[in-house]
């Protein structure tokens, strides 16, 4: 599971944790229990936070119950627009 | 290349549908609107560059003949509410305990005339304790700066600071351990650069107009980049709820980022409100320059490392952007971009985000990217020269692609920098010989993730067979054109049938902004689903009308026909015969693109020749090469990239905003603050390199960002090349170039 | 200060209107008579979107005060199409697609005319020069001069 920058405070500087779990969701949930620090932070009751957006691999998800594979790479990103 | 599908429309230059209006002179503009019994508004700004409040004292202005309302800070309240409590959304729009920036809105007067608003405005007095300002993004960051705003509170990676800093945050961004793989590099090469602030320079200044009903209903004109953002904006500085607020976008004279945050418009509505009439606010060009949001000074420090076989192993940066007056992201952005170009390994950046006595800043196409290309491709550029390597060829050697891991972790998906870079090669610019003295030939890539966010549009059949598509994007560069011809393609009629319009914020279904290059891309994509739901319903109603099952009526080529071939029909025939006898038809189409468009690459090749003895830096040629995933008019596509470069050459060479020591920009108009004119810049050449995305229907990526990206450290590397000077420092003024090349003449 | 009685010709058409002393050409035009298609983009002089020919010389409507107007006959960018007919600067600005967000367009099209009218000939280093004036930030200027180059060709193939 990779962290962006701003959140590397609340997993003790980390940008790669290891969290486990069938489902997108499930993964973060596993993240949010070794550091609580998260929680609320990436998912409220009303799905993914606004600031931030997952993807799994290099594809984004919309779906929090997407399933994700053994070994996979879950991305935490911060959302950014532009010009 | 990629076996490109056989389109009918896209690919195709047809005249944009705005275009009489614009040429004629009826388009109307933000500062064209006009409203029977409207008032003129204007807006009192702080002299000073940092300075307490101590009070305002609006009774002589409102007691001028003519004065129809005076507002400051206070009206922003909501009840019980002091001014030191106002969010920096709002206070950056009327200053109440602290002017933090000259320019920074402190009033605003609504008056019969503008001379009776300007006037009245000059009698406002506003008891200033003025401190000492801070406008150097370094010297902020250091202890006994002035601060800035006493209750912030650095963000670091290991928690938040004890004392107050005008360090908003420092991000780190580690892949690998850079420090590490440095030390076993054999090349290792590095460069200290900075920056200064420049602006958007959209030629429109910021205009809107304001009325507010007795029973609240708010209705608003602007030139904005985004009208449901503005009509959110309001609401908050406001307090009044979105529902009973209507933005209506007029055209928008350019924007480049600077038009998404809002100004005027919750002034004019407070102004409105307080008179009952509708209030018209304009800026002027001191006005633009000083009070709204340009894009960051920087400071950077980098180093790159490779194998002597041209290996990048490792890079490592400290970069510091100054976000202006209030917290921004602006060098966290850079985190995410700086690397994007390469693969390599072993990363860390060190990014400190730094509050100054300056406006607000703002985004400017690929906000954060050319800043940190400025320093990353001249240290390729360096490198190349080290290793005694081809600097495009270094560049395709070491190219992010598809699998790689991007800047933020996440691997890239179906990505085209190495197209880009070959094709820079391959191109006729870079094997003609460059010949004369006091000339150099420089490269440089760029690149910009490119968003995609949320779009919804409406599409109506009407009688006669065409169809009109109803959008809530603002049209800046031609995305009329460019999603009439996605729906055109999709339901198999002529461009010319296609009737779009861009509509206010009660009309049609939320839409993010016109920026990050998203709207040919995502509102495209809401199109193309518009377009598929329409012919689905079409099939529909056409089965009962032929009396067939749906699923025995196919649709290509702009054709419905039965299996058999016995009934078949054009979309404008089945429109106009069967559709046109039921009930009126539209469809819409809704997305959430996310995030993410895979990203926009762009490499640039220019050639200079530098006066010696007046330092001046000419551009004889230049090409701009870019992968733009689809082209869906070319035309319109190629004026990104030149625009793009045009821009980019202005802030490499002459562009900048110049402060005395007291915070004064001295040079808050066109004429000190110089654009590119027609003598600056030679024709452009563009080469479209069509890598297609695979996450739009037709391919498309966004076009607008990356071309502002690599002109800065292209020209910085053209300019070494002819005079053997580096240059760390823009703009590359004639006096710069004098002072660093002094041996020249 | 009393407002001036000003008798003018715009576009082809006699126009009266009360002009403030010290407003501007621009400001009377945009403000009194609704002819905003002359742009505002500075307000001194450095951009050249307010451009209206006065008297057969190319100005900035910014820089020249409303009561200069009493007696001159003026063309804005309302009136440089022929009615229904586009003047074929306008044609050649769409069909290469010379602009973006449109708003330097009708200064644009006002100073080419004037320059065509004048040097039907003009090659490419005449026209960045003439254009020198006007500022557009969105285009890079490319298409801006081939679109007036594309347009003289033309003007010379056939003359009004
Ligand atoms: S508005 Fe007149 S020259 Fe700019
Ligand atoms: S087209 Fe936008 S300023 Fe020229």
């Amino acid at each position: 599971m990779f962290i962006p920058a701003m959140m590397r405070s609340m997993t003790g500087g980390a940008a790669q944790v290891p969290a486990s779990g069938a489902t997108v969701r499930a993964v973060i949930e596993d993240l949010v229990r070794q550091h609580p620090g998260l929680a609320g932070r990436v998912v409220d009751e009303n799905g993914v936070r606004p600031e931030l957006f997952i993807a799994v691999g290099s594809e984004e998800i919309f779906n929090l119950d997407q399933a994700v594979a053994e070994g996979a790479e879950v991305h935490l990103l911060a959302a950014i627009a532009g010009g | 290349m990629t076996d490109k599908p056989n389109y009918r429309v896209i690919g195709t230059r047809p005249v944009r549908p705005d275009g009489i209006d614009k040429v004629t002179g009826r388009a109307q503009y933000g500062a064209d609107t006009r409203l029977p019994g409207m008032l003129r508004g204007y807006v009192l700004r702080s002299p000073h560059a940092h300075a307490k409040i101590r009070g305002i004292d609006t009774s002589k202005a409102e007691a001028l003949p003519g004065v129809k309302a005076v507002m400051t800070a206070a009206d922003f309240c909501a009840p019980g509410q002091t001014v030191d409590q106002l969010p920096d959304l709002s206070a950056n729009l009327m200053a109440g305990t602290k002017a933090l920036y000259r320019g920074h809105a402190v009033a605003a007067v609504a008056a019969i005339t503008d001379e009776i608003a300007r006037d009245a405005a000059a009698l406002i007095e506003v008891n200033y304790e003025v401190l000492p300002p801070v406008l150097d993004v370094r010297e902020a960051m250091l202890p006994g700066a002035p601060i800035l705003h006493e209750a912030m509170r650095s963000r670091t990676p290991t928690g938040p600071g004890e004392n107050p800093s005008n360090i908003v945050a420092h991000t780190l961004s580690a892949f690998g351990d850079a420090d590490a793989a440095l030390a076993e590099c054999d090349v290792v090469v590095d460069i200290v650069t900075s920056t200064k602030m420049v602006h958007q320079g959209y030629i429109e200044p910021q205009a809107a107009t304001a009325t507010w009903n007795p029973d609240g209903q708010v209705v608003i004109w602007t030139c904005t980049q985004g009208s449901f953002p503005a009509r959110q904006n309001c609401s908050q500085i406001l307090g009044h709820p979105i529902s009973k607020i209507k933005v209506i976008p007029t055209e928008i004279g350019g924007g480049f980022g600077g038009k998404i945050a809002v100004y005027l418009e919750p002034v004019a509505a407070v102004l409105a409100r307080k008179t009952g009439k509708p209030v018209k606010l304009t800026m002027d060009r001191s006005d633009v320059f000083e009070g709204t949001g340009p894009t960051p000074g920087t400071s950077i420090r980098a180093t790159l490392g490779a194998t002597k076989d041209g290996k990048f192993k490792a890079l490592k940066a400290d970069m510091a952007y100054e976000n202006g007056a209030y917290p921004g992201a602006a060098a966290t952005y850079a985190t995410m971009v700086a690397a994007a170009c390469y693969d390599i390994e072993h990363v860390k950046i060190d990014a400190f985000d730094v509050v100054v006595n300056k406006p607000r800043t703002q985004d400017y196409r690929a906000p954060s990217s050319p800043a940190a290309a400025f320093a990353i491709e001249q240290l390729v550029d360096k490198a190349a020269e080290k290793l005694g390597m081809d600097p495009l060829k270094l560049r395709l050697a070491n190219s992010s692609h598809e699998g790689s891991r991007g800047p933020m972790g996440m691997p890239f998906s179906r990505i085209g920098h190495a197209e880009c870079v070959e094709a820079a090669l391959d191109s006729p610019h870079y094997n003609a010989p460059l010949e004369g003295p006091n000339r150099g030939r420089g490269v440089a890539s760029g690149f910009w993730f490119n968003v995609g966010l949320r779009s919804s549009v409406n599409v109506t059949v009407q009688p006669d067979g065409t169809v009109s598509l109803v959008e809530g994007s603002t049209d800046i560069g031609g995305t009329r054109a460019s999603l009439a011809m996605q729906l055109a393609e999709t339901i198999g009629v002529e461009y010319e049938d296609v009737k779009p319009a861009v509509v206010d914020t009660d009309a049609v279904g939320y839409n993010d902004v016109t920026a990050g290059s998203r709207v040919t891309f995502a509102s495209g994509m809401a199109v193309v689903e518009a377009g598929r739901n329409l012919i689905k319903e079409m099939t529909a109603r056409l089965a009962t009308a032929w009396n067939v099952p749906a699923d025995a009526i196919s649709f290509s080529n702009g054709v419905f026909s039965t299996a058999d071939g016995s009934k078949t029909g054009t979309f404008k025939q089945i429109a106009e015969n069967v559709v046109g006898r039921g009930p009126g038809l539209t469809v819409s189409g809704s997305v959430n693109a996310g995030f993410l468009q895979g990203g926009g690459f762009a490499h640039h090749i220019v050639d200079v020749e530098v006066d010696p003895d007046t330092g001046k830096v000419q551009i004889l040629r230049y090409t701009a090469v870019q992968d733009v995933g689809t082209a869906v008019h070319p035309s319109y596509v190629e004026g990104q990239l030149q625009g793009g470069a045009a821009q980019g050459i202005g802030w490499a060479l002459n562009e900048e905003y110049y402060y005395d020591e007291t915070g004064r920009m001295v040079n808050a108009g066109y004429l000190d603050y110089r654009i590119p004119t027609t003598l600056d810049v030679p024709m452009i050449d563009t080469i479209l390199v069509e890598v297609p995305n695979p996450l739009h229907p037709y391919g498309v990526r966004g076009a607008g960002e990356p071309p502002i990206v690599p002109p800065l450290a292209a020209i910085a590397n053209a300019v070494y090349r002819a005079t053997g000077q580096r240059q760390t420092q823009l703009p590359m003024s004639p006096r710069r170039i004098l002072e660093t090349t002094g041996k020249l003449g | 200060m009393s407002k001036k009685h000003i008798t003018t010709r715009i576009n082809g058409e006699d126009v009266e209107f009360l002009a403030e002393p010290g407003a501007s050409l621009l400001a009377a035009l945009r403000d009194e008579l609704g002819l905003t298609g002359s742009k505002e983009g500075c307000n001194n002089g450095n951009c050249g979107a307010c451009n209206v020919v006065f008297d057969g010389a190319l100005v900035n409507a910014c820089c020249v005060l409303a009561v200069e107007a009493n007696g001159v006959e003026i063309t804005t960018i309302e009136g440089v199409a022929n009615g229904e007919e586009l003047h074929p600067l306008q044609t050649s600005f769409l069909e290469n697609a010379a602009l973006q967000c449109g708003i330097c367009t009708p200064g644009f099209i006002v100073a080419a005319k004037a320059l065509l009218d004048k040097e039907p000939d003009a090659d490419e280093a005449r026209i960045r020069h003439w254009l020198a004036g006007n500022l557009c930030r969105c285009t890079g200027y490319d298409k801006i001069v081939r679109a007036v180059l594309d347009a003289a060709a033309d003007m010379r193939r056939t003359p009004a």
